[in-house]
């Protein structure tokens, strides 16, 4: 029994929809034959209304139609438009015993214990597919990819396919507390699913390998490997914790929990190319990003300009300050006198030539030029004290 | 806490297993440079200084030559010198640890260049294929030796980057481990902060006579350090005095105390945070610091560096996302989070520690993937601008 792909790809900015057996490059194009299915769910219906069954019809397509055309591995797209995605954790031995020193008896408890952990993972359209960037918090030092067999449902909540899931995971908030779970699992484009789905009647997923590697400037830098035999829930008990109390939506997709933990000293950094392999369906693969201003941010705050020390007559602006904005820095509020570049002082107080400059709290020169509130500080008003030959200072170092 | 390393017998652990080619000479640089691109696994490094008993600074050249061949992460050296009776050569190799293997591919001994070459080649080639055999296991960070540095500060490497580092070398300390500060010109105006810190009045009186020294030399030859110190690029980042940058840059000392004052390729007597005298260049410097021993160093910088030591990976850490995003393939870690309010200086330290569990257990830095091997070294206050 070969296993049937569905998968779908970008060509000419239209997503098309193709059938394969499993491992076999060429597609064959469903849409040159039918042009009016150009997804799953149409695929889906047409069967019904044929009275087929998908796999059966795939199958007789795939053997009497002759058209192939082969496909980019970079241009395919999520193979299927869910509504919601859901994730399990705490699935397989032993995956999660060190994940947090207060923590780690929760996970073995879910792990023993007839109730599984479920969680809602993002709904739908949220969800990226293969060659997608993936997100990683600003908020977060230390995400890990989770790569998770994930079984694909359809509009009447049968078990349609299985497809490779990346349930992204800031492992930092997730050890911090229990109680930052959902943070630690819902950001901008934490879950992706791809590169197909394979028809749930034409393999065994429960004899799976997956494997997971993350490139990183060329170099592999992690990977593991783990197999969906040793998952310790079966599908059928995850499909029903999730609807038996949630009326399933058409297209839910579920991520089943991942077998592998990356070692403790591994985090994802911006560029990480991430690997997902189930030999069935494909690599999934994504870009890890930062998430950006851009995606994300509602409206970005006033220029930050900050005093580091309570003692300081200077402050650094932190963005752009242009000539007679007025900003607020602690408790004070100072009208800017000229424009002040990122990174650069700005006067918090009057100085007369001589005077020091305090920055760190501590002195960093004294004023060349007299210095108003206000006023861009830098080479043209401040000089050093120290290290100055020219002048043969030599008692600066011993400051009071 | 602990990481993946090569044992040495003399109970120190290297964070990676090298066959160093080192030359002692500019004439035989190129040699070394020849079979070091040979021999694949073997590393070198390029040297363009006289190293000459008359010269001023011999003696540092010595002890920095002899940290590196007697280095945790130096499986063996293969030296490769003109004559086999240069002084040089002897005061490198005298006394050396039995323990340290090394080999001495001299053109007069061997018969030319061809042979002196070729004897290299192979010595190298028979280091290499040993060093295989060596794996890595665990170590606790009391056996890690910390190198820290900064080059082209901005105005966020006293606010990002360099408080982050300094949160993460106080915690190597708490575990046990050590960690360098240098750069003494960068020290000037900020000695106070440290002397404070010293474990003993020997130690705080050392870190001030160490950058009076320095300033002194400075002084004696009329420098004005506004020429070099904050360099322009430093300048246009919105720094405008030494002091400033000084007071910016020892906080990637973090708060430990400070247990020793040491000289330039000294290898530190104590644990905890250490200061070595070395200049503010940045070459001569982390060379210094690995002839010291260090298995790792961490570099932040505000503009970016390619620059790397052959035997020892080099943390780039960026000070801004934005320069992490403009130099991508160069900087290793990003402390800009601090800069945009997302992130404090203790979440970003204690994921620059991970970082630097990651790179002591393999993972390569960007500096090693595109084989850098910079090398210089410091002749002394009385002969180097600062």
């Amino acid at each position: 029994m070969n296993a049937i792909r569905l998968t779908r790809w970008r060509e000419d900015q239209k997503v098309r929809l193709g059938i394969s057996y499993a491992g076999d490059r060429a597609l064959w194009p469903v849409d040159d034959a039918f042009p009016g299915i150009q997804t799953v769910a149409s695929l889906v219906d047409c069967c019904r209304s044929l009275e087929a069954e998908v796999d059966t019809w795939a199958r007789e397509m795939l053997e009497t139609r002759s058209t192939r055309v082969s496909v980019p591995l970079t241009e395919m797209v999520i193979p299927v438009d869910l509504s919601e995605l859901w994730a399990c954790g705490a699935t397989y031995a032993q995956s999660r015993q060190l994940e947090t020193q207060t923590g780690h008896d929760i996970y073995a408890q879910v792990y023993h214990a007839t109730r599984p952990e479920i969680f809602f993972k993002a709904p739908g359209p949220r969800v990226v597919g293969p060659n997608a960037t993936v997100g990683l918090r600003r908020d977060a030092t230390w995400h890990v990819p989770e790569p998770e067999l994930t079984v694909i449902l359809d509009d009447r909540g049968s078990f349609f396919g299985i497809t490779v899931g990346n349930d992204m995971t800031a492992r930092d908030l997730e050890a911090m507390n229990p109680l930052y779970l959902p943070q630690a699992k819902m950001f901008h484009h934490s879950a992706s699913i791809g590169p197909s789905i394979v028809l749930a009647s034409t393999v065994d997923w429960t004899h799976l390998s997956i494997t997971l590697e993350v490139w990183r400037q060329g170099e592999r830098v992690m990977h593991d490997i783990t197999d969906t035999s040793r998952l310790r829930r079966s599908v059928a008990e995850l499909v029903h914790a999730v609807q038996h109390e949630w009326p399933l939506a058409p297209w839910t997709g579920i991520m089943t929990g991942t077998g592998i933990v990356p070692p403790d000293e591994f985090a994802l950094e911006e560029g990480d190319e991430i690997h997902i392999t189930v030999p069935e369906v494909g690599t999934l693969v994504n870009v890890a990003q930062r998430i950006d201003p851009s995606w994300a941010d509602v409206a970005r705050g006033p220029t930050r300009v900050l005093q580091i020390d309570p003692r300081d007559t200077v402050a650094v602006s932190l963005g752009e300050l242009t000539s007679g904005q007025t900003v607020t820095i602690g408790a004070r509020l100072v009208k800017v006198n000229q424009a002040i570049p990122f990174g650069h002082k700005v006067a918090l107080t009057k100085m007369e030539i001589g005077d020091w400059v305090i920055k760190y709290g501590e002195r960093i020169g004294t004023a060349s030029g007299p210095i108003a509130p206000g006023d861009h500080v830098h080479t043209h008003n401040l000089e050093s004290y120290r290290g100055r030959g020219d002048r043969g200072n030599t008692d600066g170092g011993e400051l009071s | 806490m602990t990481f993946q390393g090569f044992w040495r017998p003399d109970g120190r652990v290297g964070t990676r297993n090298h066959v160093l080619v080192l030359p002692l000479s500019p004439a035989v640089s190129s040699t070394a440079s020849l079979v070091c691109f040979q021999v694949s696994g073997s590393v070198g490094v390029e040297l363009h200084q006289d190293i000459d008993p008359g010269v001023e600074g011999f003696a540092l050249a010595v002890r920095t030559f002899r940290g590196w061949i007697d280095h945790p992460n130096v499986y063996a050296t293969v030296i490769v010198a003109y004559s086999a009776d240069d002084p040089v050569v002897e005061a490198v190799t005298a006394n050396l640890p039995e323990t340290v293997r090394f080999e001495v591919a001299a053109f007069d001994r061997a018969g030319g260049r061809r042979k002196a070459e070729a004897n290299a080649r192979e010595a190298a080639q028979r280091f290499v294929h040993e060093s295989q055999t060596m794996t890595r296991r665990p170590a606790g960070l009391e056996h890690l030796l910390l190198a820290t540095e900064c080059g082209g500060s901005d105005a966020c490497s006293g606010l990002s980057a360099n408080p982050s580092l300094g949160y993460a070398s106080d915690l190597v300390i708490g575990y046990g481990g050590t960690s360098i500060l240098a750069e003494t010109t960068e020290l000037i105006g900020a000695e106070r902060l440290l002397a404070e810190r010293a474990v003993t009045p020997t130690v705080s009186q050392a870190v001030w006579h160490t950058v009076s020294h320095a300033e002194q030399a400075a002084m004696r030859m009329g420098v004005d350090f506004r020429g070099g110190q904050p360099a322009p690029g430093n300048m246009a980042g919105g720094i405008t005095t030494i002091e400033e940058k000084s007071l910016g840059c020892v906080h990637k000392g973090g708060s430990s105390p400070v247990t020793d004052v040491i000289d330039y390729a000294e290898r530190p007597r104590t644990h905890g945070l250490v200061i070595m005298d070395t200049p503010g260049h940045d070459v001569m410097q982390f060379v210094g610091m690995v002839a010291g021993g260090a298995q790792i160093i961490v570099f932040t910088t505000g503009r970016g560096t390619p620059t790397g030591a052959s035997i020892v990976p080099v943390i780039k850490v960026s000070t801004r996302t934005a320069l992490k995003r403009s130099l991508p393939d160069l900087i290793d870690f990003d402390a800009g989070p601090i800069i945009d309010g997302f992130l404090t200086v203790e979440e970003v330290g204690r994921a620059l520690l991970r970082k630097i569990i990651a790179v002591a257990n393999g993972e390569r830095v960007a500096a090693e993937q595109f084989g850098h091997r910079e090398f210089g070294i410091f002749q002394g206050w009385g002969a180097a601008m600062p």
